[in-house]
């Protein structure tokens, strides 16, 4: 048990978590993820699909058993901070120990050199930008880049900063949509009434405006693609309806008032403004199955039922219920529908805005930043050098955190430097 | 000229320097003396095929961009092209410090098949489309070029690790590396390959336990990585291991950074900074077998064979990242061609 635990709080721990959650996110990336019903109905054997079905694995990220790895994941990394990283921390503040003699004899990067005048090799090794931190008889102990040694701190940090963030989103964010046509206007306490998902702290009581969208429109390129959507919005007072805020948003350019950002989400055809007979109707229409375009309910016009439908080059027809066409109706024209005198006057666009608020956000972006440091931290290696004599032989040894491969050139630099007689590498078969 | 021809000859142009680039750094290794230390003409040669090679693809992104009006890495092919570039830049940088030419050998072959995979993708893959509206914004400059450089920068790596493993099985077979290619890594640039003993038939099977009895006394490079000495007899090993390791500690933080700008960018136009999203997740997959790749050599102390292969598995997260996730439903989609 002892043996179990303290290889959970270890560094190879760790490298297995960061497999472990390789490969739970490769099931994440494979399986499709959200609906249950498109595993149900997936052509795959059937082991498999009980197996996926069993494991929650068609909404991974919500799954216990991901839940439960990151809730182990965390608590061993807190007690691994508090054992292992925290006295690193505490010791960077500490003078450095100096190994004895012949612990230094068994180092993996040593080199004996005829000899060296102490007092010459204190300069040049300074000059390298060594600190001496230690002088004994014999032995001089020189130290650089201690701060090195706070990368696995910096990370370790920015892991609980950005778990702290991740629980303040859960439990201050709302995140709702709302599909508006022109002239709409919806209060932020209806918006956060139907948000898809709200943290237990999110509230809206002291919230007294509302959003209105003044217009939506569409740029297209001259090859027909869309360039861009942009929607016109207003924020007003709920009781004086003074416009508090007024910003066009696009798609990467969110409207922000009080915390609550707006998005340019979607877009899509709400209804057509029709006058059938002389009275002004609009006919809600929806997207068919197969995306060819979109239809109404049935209406009646004249004499027998007919629906109305817009395909995807915004044609609008009328179709009897056998599906077929009966007319076409042209903006500002009117037609004869089966004795019924029917005039399109408007398609009316909505368009769909996705609303959110976050506060975990900054605390999230700072975990980022910290863990981009951690980054940049570890290219840098904490480096010990010892100039030591010892029975009347004289060596340099060097102990590396990081990079062994630049502290061995360092080596040869300043022995170059501080030899005294050129001399031959030592024999070093010893096990270290 | 039309600009379209033009753009499509420059990149024809980009494959053949590198695999004339190729070529030629093989023929120079293979042809050089044994412990000479003059270069070959087909070294200047090859390292200016490869300076043709950088050029002629910057020209065809330049074109592209004159072409879309826009940033030239928009889509799956521009994107290529640009890492072909950049992982060109890279390696001119890399030869510069190490004045090696089985470097060219190696990593010039990851150039040819990116290069060569860009110029055969079909049209829908190449348009000149402008960009759609989510991909409208500055973030582009920031979040996919860092996606593009530590993917660039990984796939040198992804060609050394091969490297690595190609020789290391040559010489557990008993085919003699050293018989090959000429061409020894320097004396001045990697002490660790360069002291030890010259490459025996079968010490490279040996190697992970092996350890080093004697090291040559006249070497004007004294003191040996004994560590890496102890792991590694064959200087190519060593110098496939070290660089390896160097560009995967150099991609890295930039695909970090990468990520997270992505996950700013989300945020920014979505409002959300993580939907596991397939492209979101499978490229904080690699990043986590990159992760471990680091730790392992630390904290572990892994090198060589296993090192290789867990580079290769990160390499293949970045392909999945890459290629594979736009099979699937996602967010990115529209990165991978212009009829989706």
């Amino acid at each position: 048990m002892k043996k179990f635990y303290k290889f959970m709080i270890s560094r190879e721990a760790g490298i297995y978590w960061q497999i472990y959650f390789g490969v739970l996110i490769i099931v994440g990336s494979v399986v499709p993820q959200g609906d249950v019903k498109q595993i149900e109905n997936a052509k795959i054997p059937s082991i498999l699909k009980s197996i996926i079905i069993g494991t929650q694995s068609y909404d991974l990220y919500k799954s216990p058993i991901f839940l439960a790895s990151l809730a182990v994941f965390f608590i061993t990394l807190s007690i691994s901070t508090y054992t292992i990283v925290y006295p690193i921390f505490v010791n960077l503040f500490k003078i450095t120990k100096t190994p004895a003699k012949k612990h230094l004899l068994r180092s993996p990067l040593l080199l004996e050199i005829k000899g060296a005048d102490f007092e010459k090799a204190k300069k040049v090794i300074k000059k390298r930008r060594f600190r001496l931190i230690n002088e004994k008889e014999g032995l001089l102990h020189f130290e650089r880049g201690k701060l090195a040694k706070t990368s696995a701190m910096f990370s370790h940090i920015s892991l609980f900063t950005i778990l702290l963030g991740v629980s303040l989103s859960i439990l201050t964010s709302f995140k709702s949509s709302a599909p508006l046509v022109p002239f709409e206007k919806i209060s932020i306490k209806n918006i956060v009434a139907r948000a898809e998902s709200k943290g237990k702290w999110v509230t809206s009581e002291s919230e007294n405006w509302s959003i209105k969208v003044n217009s939506f429109r569409m740029v297209f390129h001259p090859n027909g693609m869309v360039k861009q959507y942009y929607s016109d919005l207003s924020v007003l007072d709920n009781k004086t309806n003074f416009e508090l805020d007024r910003q066009t948003i696009s798609v990467n350019e969110p409207l922000v008032y009080n915390g609550v950002y707006f998005y340019q989400a979607s877009w899509g055809i709400s209804h057509l403004a029709v006058v059938i007979d002389g009275v002004a109707k609009n006919i809600a229409l929806q997207p068919l199955k197969s995306d060819k375009g979109n239809v109404s309910d049935k209406i009646k016009l004249g004499k027998t039922d007919a629906v109305f439908f817009m395909d995807k080059k915004n044609q609008v027809f009328v179709f009897d219920l056998d599906g077929q066409p009966i007319n076409q109706l042209i903006k500002n024209d009117t037609v004869n529908v089966n004795g019924s005198k029917v005039e399109l006057k408007d398609i009316v666009l909505f368009t769909g805005l996705q609303i959110k608020k976050d506060q975990g956000i900054p605390l999230v972006y700072f975990g980022f930043i910290l863990l981009i440091v951690a980054l940049i931290i570890n290219y840098f290696s904490h480096n010990q050098l010892w100039l030591m004599e010892n029975d009347g032989k004289y060596y340099l040894v060097g102990k590396a955190n990081r990079s062994n491969y630049l502290l061995e050139r360092e080596i040869n630099l300043v022995a170059d430097l501080i030899e005294v007689d050129k001399t031959s590498l030592v024999k070093n078969t010893t096990n270290v | 000229m039309d600009l379209a021809i033009l753009e499509t000859n420059l990149v024809t142009g980009t494959f053949w320097a590198a695999l004339l680039s190729f070529i030629l750094f093989l023929t120079s290794v293979v042809t050089k003396k044994q412990d000479s230390s003059k270069s070959q003409i087909t070294s200047y040669l090859g390292y200016a095929g490869m300076i043709i090679t950088f050029i002629t693809s910057i020209a065809a992104l330049i074109v592209k961009a004159t072409v879309t009006g826009h940033v030239p890495w928009s889509n799956f092919y521009e994107s290529m092209v640009l890492m072909a570039a950049l992982s060109t830049l890279l390696f001119l940088v890399i030869y510069q410090m190490y004045k090696q030419d089985i470097i060219g050998v190696v990593m010039s072959p990851g150039i040819v098949i990116l290069i060569g995979i860009a110029s055969i993708l079909p049209r829908d893959f190449r348009g000149n489309e402008p960009l759609v509206p989510a991909l409208a914004s500055y973030w582009i400059k920031i979040h996919t070029t860092a996606m593009i450089v530590s993917y660039s920068v990984f796939l040198l790596a992804t060609t050394t690790a091969i490297a690595y493993l190609v020789f290391y099985f040559l010489s557990g077979k008993g085919i003699s590396i050293s018989k090959i290619v000429n061409d020894k890594p320097s004396l001045n640039r990697l002490s660790l390959a360069s002291t030890g003993p010259s490459i025996q038939n079968n010490d490279v099977a040996m190697m992970d336990t092996k350890r080093i009895e004697d090291v040559s006394s006249n070497s004007p490079q004294r003191l040996s990585v004994m560590n890496d000495r102890l792991h590694f007899d064959n200087p190519h090993l060593a110098l496939f291991d070290d660089l390896t390791y160097r560009l995967i500690l150099l991609g890295f933080p930039i695909l970090a950074f990468g990520i997270i700008t992505g996950a700013m960018w989300a945020n920014h136009a979505w409002g959300t900074y993580w939907s596991w999203d397939p492209k979101e997740t499978a490229a904080l997959m690699s990043w986590l077998f990159y992760a471990a790749y680091l730790h392992t050599r630390v904290g572990m102390h892994v090198k060589g064979k296993k090192s290789a292969i867990i580079a290769i598995l990160g390499f293949a997260g970045i392909i999945f990242t890459y290629y594979g996730v736009n099979y699937l439903p996602g967010l990115h989609s529209y990165g991978f061609s212009v009829t989706n």
